[in-house]
């Protein structure tokens, strides 16, 4: 893996931020700009627009962390490793933003920062698990065995992730609907960013697999001197 | 449960707060987050390059 060219990679990462920056600068111009103000909430439903496809870019990355890391214990590749450490703190990154913009949400629309229903409940214990995973790494030797720990974490981690998505629907929810109907000019809102977010997704991950390549050369350039 | 978050919500609805200054607050927090972790990995990035 230390042979790897990292040239494709930086190619791939410069065409992803390109993509992703205007991607967002007109997704923040539709939501501003053009998404009229919902009647109920008011300008604060307005954080639905990267409320939740940060939400879905999260749950992209955390499967991706899944896979890799399955991947990893299956065939021991420092690759593998190297992916899912990237895409499992990216996702986390992308966690970290829906539970802090959901109780801002949550306090202008039901009075409360924090309401101890399933979905939240879920997306903490999510996040959590998740933060213990970005800690591991963090404070861990770079070796097989915590490598190996790790991707134990992310593979059961990831399955809390249906029990995030189908909270609403089995255990039931005044704060979180089953399903939203938008207005079209709202839903192409949305529609927009979304693939904002989710190539701004890419970019940061592309960013941290290049990272994570580089620290492996170094280390085993360190290994070899 | 979702008896007292219903109160809650018809409270909040009755004396809506200025709900600009919460949507401001989300996307000030969204672009700090975002901006410091692009930060973190660009120094990181930085200090794996020189070394």
């Amino acid at each position: 893996m230390t042979e790897t060219s990292l040239k494709p990679l930086a190619w791939a990462e410069r065409a992803a931020w390109t993509a992703a920056v205007p991607a967002n600068a007109g997704a923040l111009w539709m939501v501003f700009g053009y998404a009229p103000v919902e009647q109920v909430m008011g300008e604060a439903q307005k954080i639905f627009y990267y409320h939740v496809p940060s939400a879905v870019t999260a749950y992209c990355l955390v499967f991706l962390a899944f896979l890799f890391s399955a991947l990893f214990l299956w065939r021991e590749r420092a690759i593998w490793d190297v992916l899912a450490h990237a895409s499992a703190e990216v996702g986390w990154v992308f966690l970290t933003v829906v539970l802090l913009t959901g109780p801002i949400w949550g306090r202008s629309a039901w009075g409360r920062w924090w309401v101890w229903e399933p979905r939240l409940t879920t997306a903490l214990i999510l996040w959590l698990m998740y933060t213990a995973y970005v800690l591991l790494r963090l404070f861990t030797r770079r070796d097989a065995r915590s490598a190996r720990v790790a991707a134990v974490l992310a593979v059961v981690a990831f399955f809390n992730v249906p029990l995030v998505h189908k909270a609403v629907e089995w255990w039931g929810s005044v704060v979180h609907p089953e399903k939203v109907s938008l207005e079209p000019p709202m839903r192409l809102t949305f529609l927009a960013s979304l693939a904002a977010v989710l190539l701004l997704g890419t970019a940061f991950t592309l960013a941290r697999v290049r990272v994570g390549l580089l620290e492996e050369r170094r280390l085993a350039r360190m290994e070899e001197s | 449960m979702i008896e007292t978050v219903k109160l809650l919500m018809m409270d909040a609805a009755a004396h809506p707060p200025d709900t600009s200054r919460y949507m401001a607050a989300a996307y000030f927090v969204i672009g700090t987050v975002l901006t410091a972790y692009y930060l973190f990995l660009w120094s990181r990035g930085r200090r794996a390059e020189e070394e």
